[in-house]
């Protein structure tokens, strides 16, 4: 009888060892992808790191500054937060300082770049020259297929980039590849990607709460100029990253003039930080 | 039995003395103790401010500091255990104190093992990267900071940095909208028909340029013991000049930027982020 106990035991050790328990695997972050490469989705998060001032007597990468929206003197080195919202070929990419944002609003082939001055409870949107008319510029799909996707500073392109399939990275940029993944004490669990290139080492650990991605936390190490090793770290919150684009992004605000210089634009800049 | 009583009375009374006049001590000494506390003066050291601009060869960051030690000097709100400022790059110093954490992070990542990196200390949210990105509430290297405050016998470190230095100029805005008030006043004068026209319309056809120089600098305070920082505001100033004014048939253009004026926003910058210190420390939003 004792000999039967201890069978139907062990044969209830194995069973339990053969269930799905929840573990991490590297299908959590693939929801996300798919979002991403389907253009299809609402992003809204926190960088509470923020990053060291690039000067201008550094090398200028290109790949690291074209498209991205600049950050305004007055909150260099400061925290921010941000908001992206894609649908099809529209895409809205917010980078919020608390009391200014800048904006830039993709409509089919035209680009617009303007800012909103917080007041009180209500945003007040403005042209990048503090006017009411905002300039119209021709989208260039080739910039991105040559510097890759812009949703917003260069570090927060990077770490959503990041996500993108090897396929949708554009040629000479860092391929990350996948190291693992985990669960940790405090109940999330992880997925890890690592990249090495001749910009450097740099890993990634994406955090799920469940199947929900909450926050993604990067290490990045480099030489600087004295040949010293140099680390970097960027940690973003995760506030929302849905399949559901915010359609009251989308559009220009109605207060807004449009100046259309997207038939005469023949590759320079006015007014904006286009694409 | 009168007598009992009154010698009952007399040893109650007696003790109700002895109580009261103790407990009347304790108060005082307390009293004594919140008094001392509100007029103590907390030890402080003042840090080389730190250069971000593309102009570092000015060392603006020298002049600054030195302007800074002498607002705080002024206000009379820390007391500063060294007259000049510490002159050492604590950027350089804080590289120094991680560089070992940095090297072995990487071999960690090289391995594969990044739950060493991304669950360490360094990862925590507290934790500033550098001193320049540092904000309220973050925590610097407290080895760092702790050995900084010993040496120096200082329970805080003062530190900045010099974010943005630049020259520009622009338009008045308010002097254009009074010459726009003033045009539609003079247009609407009863009697005055064709000369308040024109003399309206001189108004509004007026514009004051002004040039200076603009200065977007921060200023942190660093508990040593545990390298947080416990308050950190940023200051962005414009020292302005007219550059030229016009208003009708009369113009006048003024003399190019100095030196002067240079050191005139350093001086404004410096006064603004030591005048917000003091003003948080009169209205208790910073205690030190």
């Amino acid at each position: 009888m004792r000999i039967k106990k201890w069978i139907a035991a062990a044969a209830l050790g194995a069973l339990a060892l053969c269930l799905p328990f929840d573990t991490a695997s590297a299908g959590k972050l693939d929801a996300y992808r798919n979002m991403l490469v389907a253009h299809n989705y609402t992003i809204s998060y926190e960088n509470i790191t923020p990053p060291e001032r690039i000067h201008n007597r550094d090398v200028v990468d290109m790949t690291y500054s074209f498209g991205r929206i600049p950050t305004p003197q007055n909150y260099a080195q400061k925290s921010y937060s941000g908001m992206i919202v894609a649908q099809g070929e529209k895409r809205y990419v917010e980078v919020n300082y608390g009391g200014e944002s800048r904006i830039s609003l993709r409509q089919a082939d035209k680009t617009f770049s303007f800012k909103g001055i917080a007041k009180k409870d209500k945003v007040e949107y403005k042209g990048m020259n503090g006017g009411k008319e905002v300039t119209a510029l021709k989208f260039h799909p080739e910039n991105e297929l040559l510097y890759g996707e812009s949703f917003g500073t260069s570090e927060v392109s990077r770490l959503l980039g990041a996500m993108l399939p090897a396929s949708s990275i554009p040629a000479g940029l860092p391929v990350y590849q996948y190291v693992g993944a985990g669960n940790l004490g405090n109940g999330l669990s992880y997925e890890d990607y690592r990249a090495s290139s001749s910009a450097g080492l740099e890993a990634i650990r994406y955090y799920f709460d469940g199947t929900k991605l909450v926050r993604i936390a990067s290490a990045s190490y480099d030489r600087d100029e004295k040949g010293n090793l140099v680390g970097h770290k960027c940690i973003l919150k995760i506030k929302d990253f849905s399949a559901v684009p915010d359609a009251s992004k989308l559009a220009l605000p109605e207060n807004l003039k449009v100046v259309d210089h997207s038939q005469q634009d023949k590759g320079k800049k006015k007014h904006g930080f286009g694409f | 039995m009168m007598n009992k009583s009154m010698r009952l009375f007399g040893a109650v009374a007696m003790g109700a003395a002895l109580f009261l006049s103790q407990a009347g001590a304790e108060a005082a000494e307390k009293d004594a103790a919140a008094v001392e506390a509100s007029f103590h003066t907390p030890t402080c050291v003042l840090m080389k401010f730190s250069d971000d601009t593309r102009f570092k060869a000015l060392e603006s960051n020298e002049r600054f500091s030195d302007l800074v030690m002498e607002k705080l000097l002024e206000s009379g709100k820390v007391r500063l255990q060294v007259q000049t400022p510490i002159n050492k790059d604590v950027e350089d110093m804080l590289y120094n104190e991680r560089s070992q954490e940095f090297i072995d992070a990487k071999r960690a990542i090289e391995s594969g093992d990044l739950s060493a990196v991304f669950e360490g200390q360094a990862f925590s949210d507290e934790t500033a990267n550098t001193f320049s990105t540092a904000e309220q509430g973050q925590i610097i290297t407290p080895s760092l900071t702790g050995r900084i405050g010993k040496e120096n016998e200082a329970e805080y470190l003062i530190h900045g940095t010099i974010v943005e230095l630049g020259k520009g100029a622009w338009e008045d805005m308010d002097f254009k909208m009074g010459m726009q008030v003033g045009a539609t006043v003079l247009n609407n004068i009863p009697g005055l028909g064709i000369f308040g026209s024109i003399a309206s319309m001189a108004m509004q056809n007026s514009h004051k340029n002004d040039e200076g120089f603009g200065v977007v600098a921060d200023m942190r305070i660093i508990r040593a013991a545990d390298g947080k920082v416990v308050w950190n505001k940023r200051a962005s100033v414009r020292s302005k000049k007219t550059k030229n004014i016009g208003i009708s048939i009369y113009s006048k253009d003024s003399a190019e930027l100095n030196e002067t004026d240079y050191v005139k926003a350093l001086e404004k910058a410096a006064g603004t982020l030591v005048g917000d210190m003091v003003k948080d420390i009169n209205e208790h939003r910073l205690s030190l």
